[in-house]
């Protein structure tokens, strides 16, 4: 069943993110000025992250409903699919705007939904990471996780301070200053969980957990990317990079939802 | 049973699933707190580790899978249960 997926699912992501990549390369090729303009780009690209979106939670949610109900990590599923599940309802109050050609608003409702996601992901991280150390696994000593996390938190202090200048400077409206700084700064504090699972699951390489783990937390990474695009490049007023903005939430959506598919066919029988 | 031996077929048989290192370390820190030297060790022994390593994988394939890889290795090895 996998497999099949996989068959699906890759070229289905890599035909995705080539052609918003093109789009970021040559924006005046033919392609991007009569077959597929700008606001059908937009469109397909809602299309996308919403069937990715919604394949992750699903597949989060399912991997919880195949374990058994005393197994420890369900709340963690539980936390993770819930996450990718207000990333669903943020595009797609989006979604209204950009099916039909419209301006996407920025703030918008959609906006409380993507900030929920945050501590639902990062609690369903540090979830994850706690179960695996009641399990047995070696997740380090405390004085390792803690150097580790004082590590992760001064390299994304030092990148928040280069990503939020431009986004502090710029001459927004306040409610649009404040959300695009606390996007930046709610996937730093993301990774700092992130580094503590990656520590635990980057032993696991070469094993089918690992490799879905290190598709999920690459996704994650992506997610963090995109975000940290968008503000930056909303900030500088560079709107012609959005399709560069697209290609990074395509990559993050799709690698979590083909994680997560991989961790489901464990369970799964 | 020689430790060395069991410890081998219990590594191959979760590899696939958690890769090899972690199989090793997992493998060794039960063995460690299990008190499983270097020598032999006893059929009640093996059946605690495999236990133990059960447990671990039941986070990623729940209780029925996990048993399921677990018990042709028990027999295997001559665990008591």
């Amino acid at each position: 069943m996998t497999r099949a997926l996989d068959r699906v699912l890759w070229p289905y992501l890599l035909a995705a993110t080539l052609l918003f990549v093109a789009w970021g390369v040559v924006p005046r090729a033919a392609l991007f000025t009569s077959v597929l303009p700008p606001a059908r780009l937009v469109a397909v690209a809602s299309v996308v992250k919403m069937s990715l979106l919604a394949a992750a939670a699903l597949w989060s949610l399912r991997a919880r409903r195949e374990l058994d109900a005393s197994n420890p990590v369900r709340p963690a599923w539980t936390l993770l699919g819930s996450g990718m599940l207000c990333n669903l309802l943020g595009q797609a109050v989006l979604a209204r705007y950009q099916l039909v050609g419209g301006e996407t608003p920025f703030p918008s409702p959609a906006d409380v939904f993507y900030l929920l996601a945050y501590p639902l992901i990062g609690a369903a991280l540090l979830r994850f990471v706690r179960v695996y150390e009641e399990a047995g696994y070696p997740v380090g000593s405390p004085a390792e996780r803690a150097s580790l996390v004082a590590g992760a938190t001064v390299a994304c202090a030092l990148l928040s301070v280069v990503v939020l200048r431009p986004v502090v400077m710029a001459d927004t409206p306040a409610l649009e200053k404040v959300l695009g700084a606390a996007y930046p700064l709610l996937d730093m504090a993301l990774l700092v969980p992130l580094s503590l699972l990656l520590r635990t699951t980057w032993r696991m390489r070469g094993g089918t957990v690992g490799t879905a783990w290190f598709l999920v937390l690459s996704g994650i990474v992506f997610l963090c990317a995109g975000d940290v695009l968008f503000a930056y490049f909303s900030a500088l007023g560079k709107t012609g990079l959005d399709p560069f903005v697209h290609a990074a939430f395509v990559v993050s959506y799709g690698l979590i939802a083909a994680g997560v598919r991989r961790h489901l066919a464990l369970v799964a029988a | 049973m020689v430790t060395a031996e069991a410890v081998h077929e219990i590594v191959a048989a979760i590899t696939p699933y958690i890769g090899e290192n972690m199989a090793r370390s997992a493998t060794r820190v039960h063995c460690e707190k299990l008190g499983i030297g270097d020598g032999t060790v006893t059929p009640e022994q093996v059946d605690l580790l495999i236990s133990r390593l059960e447990s671990g994988l039941c986070v990623f394939m729940g209780r029925e899978k996990a048993s399921s890889l677990m018990t042709p290795l028990r027999r295997k090895l001559g665990a008591t249960s």
